[in-house]
C-alpha cells in the first residue's frame, strides 16, 4: 500500500523532536569556542557542529518520518538561535524548507533510509553558501576573504563538512535502527 | 542564558526580539557610516537605563576581546582604518543587539507566543526544548556513572563512546520522551486546531516597552537619515 505523502504530526512526535532540538543545540554549544576561527578557517563552525547535528537530526527523521519532522527540528533550533545569532535563524529555516521540498519532491517523505540519509547530508554543506552569501550582503570583508584566500583550505573543509554529516548521518541511522530493532524505538 | 544576566524587568518579549533584529540589521547596514559607532552606543546606554545592566556589562568584555581579534585581521588583511571600523561596528551591533535576548526568561517568550495564539506545536515545541536543558546535563551524568561503575573505559575509544554512552544516552531520550508525551497529553495538550488552551502566566505589554522600542526606532531612523 502506497504510504500518503503528507500525515499529521501528533503531541508525541512533536515532544521527541523538541529533545532531539534540545540535544542538538546543547552539544553544539561547543561552536562559541572556535568563532573567533572563523575570520581564519573557512567553515570551521560548521565542522564543529556537523557530527552533531546529523546525528540527532536523522535519529529524529527515524523516528518521525512524517514531512515537516526537519523543518520543525530546524525552527525550533533556529528560535534560540534568534536572539544569539539571526544569520543561524534564517539559514535553518531557508535549509530546513528547502530540504522539506526536496524530501517531498524526490523521495515523498521522509518513508525510505535513504530520504534521510540525504536530506541530512545536505543540511550542514547547505548553510556553507548560505553563510557566504550572508557575509557578501553585508559586507564583512575579512570573512568573505577567508573563502578565497585560501581556496585549498576552502575546499578541505568543504569536503570535511560533508564527510562528517555523512558520518554523522549513518550514525544516526544505526543508532535509530538498533533501538528499533531493540523496540525502544518505534516508528 | 544565564539567570544572573536576566534583568528584574523584562521588556515585552516580542518587542524585544524586535529590537534585537533592528539593531543587527541597521547596525551592520551603516557599519560604515561615522556615526555607527554612536547609534550603537546610544542603543547599549537605552539597554541600560531599562534595567538589563548586568547583560549591558556582560557583553563589554566579549566585544572587547572579538573587536581586538577581528579588527586586527581586518587591519593586517586591509590596512585600511575605515575598514576596520566598520569590523568593529559591525562587530559591536552583533553583541549589543543581542543584549535583550541574554536579558530575558525564554519561558516569558514562550508564555508571550501562547497569548498571541501562535502554533500550539512551536509553543509547546519551545516549551520543552527550554526545559530539557537541565534535564540533559542530568542523564548525561548519569550515563557517565553507569560506565564508570561497569568499568566501560574511556570515552575517548569510539567503539566505548558509542555502545556505552551515545547509546544508552540516545534510548534515555527515547524513553523520557514516551514519557513526557504522555504526560502533556493527560494534562490536555492537544495538536489539534482550534483546541482551547488558557496561558498560567500572561505577559503585558507595559508603557515603557513602547517607549523603549519607539526609542529604538527612532535611533535607527535617524542612523539611516545622517
Amino acid at each position: 500500500m502506497k504510504q500518503p505523502i503528507f500525515e499529521k504530526l501528533k503531541i508525541k512526535d512533536i515532544v521527541f523532536l523538541a529533545i532531539m532540538a534540545a540535544v542538538t543545540l546543547c552539544t553544539c554549544a561547543v561552536m562559541p569556542l572556535v568563532a573567533s576561527l572563523q575570520t581564519m578557517v573557512f567553515g570551521i563552525a560548521q565542522v564543529v557542529t556537523s557530527l552533531q547535528i546529523s546525528v540527532f537530526f536523522s535519529i529524529g527523521l527515524m523516528k518521525v518520518r512524517k514531512v515537516g519532522s526537519l523543518l520543525i527540528l530546524s525552527v525550533l533550533m533556529g528560535l534560540f538561535e534568534l536572539m544569539m545569532a539571526p544569520a543561524m535563524f534564517f539559514s535553518n529555516i531557508i535549509i530546513g524548507l528547502f530540504l522539506e521540498l526536496f524530501a517531498i519532491i524526490v523521495f515523498r517523505g521522509y518513508h525510505s533510509d535513504r530520504a534521510v540519509f540525504f536530506t541530512v547530508l545536505l543540511f550542514n554543506p547547505l548553510s556553507l553558501p548560505f553563510n557566504v552569501l550572508y557575509n557578501y550582503l553585508f559586507g564583512r570583508e575579512a570573512m568573505v576573504a577567508v573563502l578565497t584566500a585560501t581556496p585549498w583550505l576552502t575546499v578541505v573543509m568543504t569536503l570535511a563538512v560533508i564527510a562528517i554529516t555523512a558520518l554523522g548521518a549513518f550514525l544516526g541511522i544505526k543508532i535509530s535502527k538498533e533501538l528499533q530493532k531493540s523496540g525502544v524505538m518505534k516508528k | 542564558m544565564s539567570e544572573k544576566l536576566q534583568a528584574r524587568r523584562q521588556l515585552y518579549p516580542l518587542l524585544g526580539i524586535l529590537s534585537t533584529v533592528i539593531t543587527m540589521v541597521f547596525g551592520l547596514i551603516t557599519a560604515k557610516s561615522d556615526v555607527c559607532l554612536a547609534y550603537l552606543a546610544a542603543i547599549w546606554l537605552l539597554l541600560l537605563l531599562f534595567g538589563y545592566w548586568r547583560a549591558c556589562l556582560a557583553v563589554l568584555p566579549a566585544a572587547a576581546g572579538m573587536c581586538a581579534f577581528l579588527a586586527g585581521i581586518t587591519y593586517a588583511v586591509s590596512r585600511d582604518v575605515p575598514s576596520t571600523l566598520a569590523a568593529v561596528n559591525r562587530i559591536l551591533s552583533v553583541c549589543i543587539a543581542v543584549i535583550p535576548g541574554l536579558g530575558m526568561q525564554p519561558v516569558n517568550l514562550v508564555r508571550n507566543f501562547s497569548a498571541l495564539k501562535m502554533p500550539r506545536m512551536l509553543t509547546l515545541g519551545m516549551m520543552i526544548t527550554l526545559n530539557f536543558f537541565p534535564l540533559l546535563g542530568l542523564e548525561v551524568a548519569r550515563v557517565r556513572e553507569a560506565m564508570k561503575t561497569r568499568g566501560a573505559g574511556s570515552l575517548l575509544q569510539p567503539r566505548v563512546f558509542y555502545r556505552a554512552f551515545l547509546l544508552p544516552l540516545v534510548v534515555r531520550l527515547v524513553n523520557i520522551s514516551d514519557t513526557l508525551s504522555l504526560s502533556v497529553e493527560t494534562r490536555g495538550f492537544s495538536a489539534e486546531k482550534g483546541a482551547a488552551y488558557s496561558v498560567y502566566k500572561t505577559v503585558r505589554m507595559h508603557p515603557a516597552d513602547l517607549v523603549y522600542f519607539g526609542a529604538v526606532l527612532l535611533l535607527s531612523i535617524w542612523v539611516v537619515i545622517v
